[in-house]
């Protein structure tokens, strides 16, 4: 795909639309998804929706805010491979993820805790998420080594695979909250010589990511791009450069472990 | 008049802390007498505030000048100096946590101290923080379930702040070896210490909104040095974070209290300083957040008071509480160090 060639996009989503706006030189909507960026939501059986994309010819696709899986459709085999896939995860945009591991400066963290709150509808996600933050800050993937659930929510015990300075210890409690508000609260804190506090509430619409060091703290700077946009943009530069994304893997990777969880 | 203060106990906790907050409060307090266990670090520290010095207790507790004795000493020693305190005919006693060793002792103390009408506070300094008992009149006021509650503390070496407050230092132990914590005993014998010397901090309070201990999910120790433990006590699910780091950021000293509604966000200042009470965030169900500013006393001045408090008569002494707190610590550690030993997970 050349780089003066207008991207067609194939999206029912109102924030995609939107974002296919907000790229008016480089996207154009388009009611075919053959040799479309295919917009997935990511709500029902998005699994069977990607796959019907592709077979019907999408050259990329972006999964928009995916809901957690059953464990039979996580563990099924194959997973649609050979067109880039983009994960939108609002709670876990990669600017925003790459602002946190910047300001870390490479110095690891010795311990990571992650708490998630939400109406019980929205929690699957949010811990998918709370997840995806503590795999991110440690760089590396996690075991589930001990867990418990209760009626008032659940707790976790995780480690990192040793990429070098030892295994990461991480944990992550959730609990579920009255509210009518669909989105949640995820706050996660990375400590140690430099310690990273990342806040993420939906209702409240703020997204904030806090560096602390001896010398000071360090508060990263709002990002007002919308998250569809961005995915978007993304999709864009995976067609380009024709390479592959860690997007889908990774999804996997924190729904195994949401799902080992939330099946304790 | 202020009430003399006998201080058995001449390390960094009384240099950096208990003298500099009983200087706070001249009207009530004055300090007469300072006892080590042979360190010698006593004179120092009497002499700047015009009070005798001696080796051991006996001496301490024989000065009739000396109406409160303070028990500042290593934690094997508090019992045992206690009971010699109620024997001397001391009737007023506090003591740095933890109270006791053992649920035996704890109920050898409690006991004699009731027997004895003696009045006993232990310095929780959290307990008392002025910020702690807002937050637990919201947490009763709002009607919300408590959930969850976490407490994570991620420490730079204590003599960042002792020398705040304090000269003359280094006042850190020098370290010993580095502990062999792969070795699941070891393990065991450091969880348990900090449990009783950290945790403890604030296990009165977690306690009092989560009180038992139904089940430890989960204990390890954490690199460099700390813990991480997570256990149910009834349907409220309890986590405790500790790293203790060679440098880094400022202290943070949280409790996130997680109910069915609101989340409570309670952030003590470091230990030692003294920037006034906890800091309290609540988080409404809409996502409201709502800061509460500090208050001008921190925990150190208020368990003081309270203890002139109970000594003018003014409130109880709350001897069950008391014995309540220290056996939900020692069960805690018994419990995590039962859970290490059993290797699962390591």
């Amino acid at each position: 795909m050349s780089r003066d060639r207008m991207v067609r996009v194939f999206a029912e989503l109102p924030a995609y639309s939107a974002a296919v706006a907000e790229l008016p030189l480089s996207t154009a909507i388009t009611d075919a998804r053959r040799g479309a960026v295919v917009v997935v939501p990511g709500s029902g059986d998005w699994r069977t929706a990607m796959q019907d994309a592709m077979a019907a010819g999408a050259v990329a696709l972006v999964l928009a805010d995916p809901a957690v899986l059953r464990r039979e459709a996580v563990e099924a085999v194959p997973w649609p491979r050979g067109i880039p896939v983009i994960v939108e995860r609002p709670r876990l945009r990669p600017d925003v993820v790459a602002d946190a591991l910047l300001a870390r400066r490479g110095s690891p963290p010795r311990l990571i805790t992650v708490e998630c709150a939400a109406p019980a509808a929205a929690l699957d996600g949010v811990i998918l998420d709370g997840f995806g933050w503590a795999r991110s800050l440690t760089e590396a993937p996690l075991a589930l080594h001990a867990s418990i659930a209760t009626v008032q929510g659940r707790i976790a015990l995780l480690e990192s695979r040793d990429s070098g300075d030892g295994p990461v210890p991480a944990t992550l409690a959730c609990t579920p909250i009255g509210g009518l508000h669909p989105g949640g609260l995820l706050q996660v804190l990375a400590l140690g010589e430099v310690r990273t506090e990342v806040t993420l509430d939906q209702p409240a619409r703020l997204a904030r990511v806090e560096t602390f060091t001896e010398e000071g703290a360090l508060r990263a700077p709002e990002r007002f791009e919308s998250s569809a946009r961005l995915a978007l943009r993304r999709a864009i530069d995976a067609c380009l450069s024709d390479g592959p994304t860690a997007d889908l893997e990774e999804l996997l990777q924190d729904m195994a472990l949401a799902r080992s969880l939330l099946d304790t | 008049m202020p009430l003399g203060v006998g201080i058995i106990g001449a390390g960094p906790g009384v240099a950096a802390l208990h003298l500099p907050v009983l200087g706070r409060l001249p009207d009530l307090f004055s300090v007469v007498h300072v006892a080590d266990a042979g360190s010698g670090r006593a004179r120092g520290l009497a002499e700047r505030c015009g009070a005798r010095w001696s080796e051991g207790e006996v001496d301490l507790l024989a000065d009739p000048a000396v109406e409160v004795v303070a028990v500042c000493s290593p934690p094997a020693e508090h019992g045992r100096q206690i009971l010699a305190a109620l024997a001397s005919g001391k009737r007023a006693i506090f003591c740095e946590k933890p109270l006791a060793a053992s649920r035996q002792e704890a109920e050898d103390v409690v006991s004699a101290c009731r027997a004895a009408g003696a009045v006993l506070l232990v310095g929780t300094n959290h307990l008392f923080d002025a910020a702690w008992g807002r937050a637990r009149h919201h947490l009763v006021a709002l009607e919300g379930k408590v959930q969850a509650i976490s407490v994570t503390l991620a420490l730079p070496p204590n003599d960042r702040y002792h020398r705040l407050v304090a000269e003359g230092g280094p006042f850190q132990t020098a370290r010993r070896g580095r502990p062999d914590l792969k070795d699941p005993a070891v393990a065991a014998g450091v969880l348990r210490q900090l449990l009783t010397g950290l945790a403890i901090h604030d296990l009165p309070a977690v306690r009092d909104i989560a009180p038992g201990i139904d089940e430890v999910v989960y204990a390890r120790v954490v690199s460099p040095i700390g813990y991480l433990v997570g256990y149910r006590a009834g349907g409220v699910l309890v986590q405790l974070a500790l790293t203790m780091l060679p440098n880094g950021p400022d202290a943070l000293w949280r409790m996130s209290i997680a109910t069915s509604h609101d989340r409570v966000e309670v952030n003590f200042p470091p230990a030692f300083v003294h920037a006034g009470s906890a800091a309290i965030r609540v988080r409404s169900v809409d996502g409201q957040w709502t800061e509460y500013p500090r208050d001008e006393e921190d925990g150190y001045v208020s368990e003081w008071r309270l203890l002139a408090s109970l000594l003018e008569g003014d409130a109880p002494v709350e001897y069950d509480e008391l014995l309540a707190d220290s056996h939900y610590a020692t069960d805690l550690a018994d419990a995590v160090a039962a859970k290490v030993l059993a290797g699962v997970p390591q």
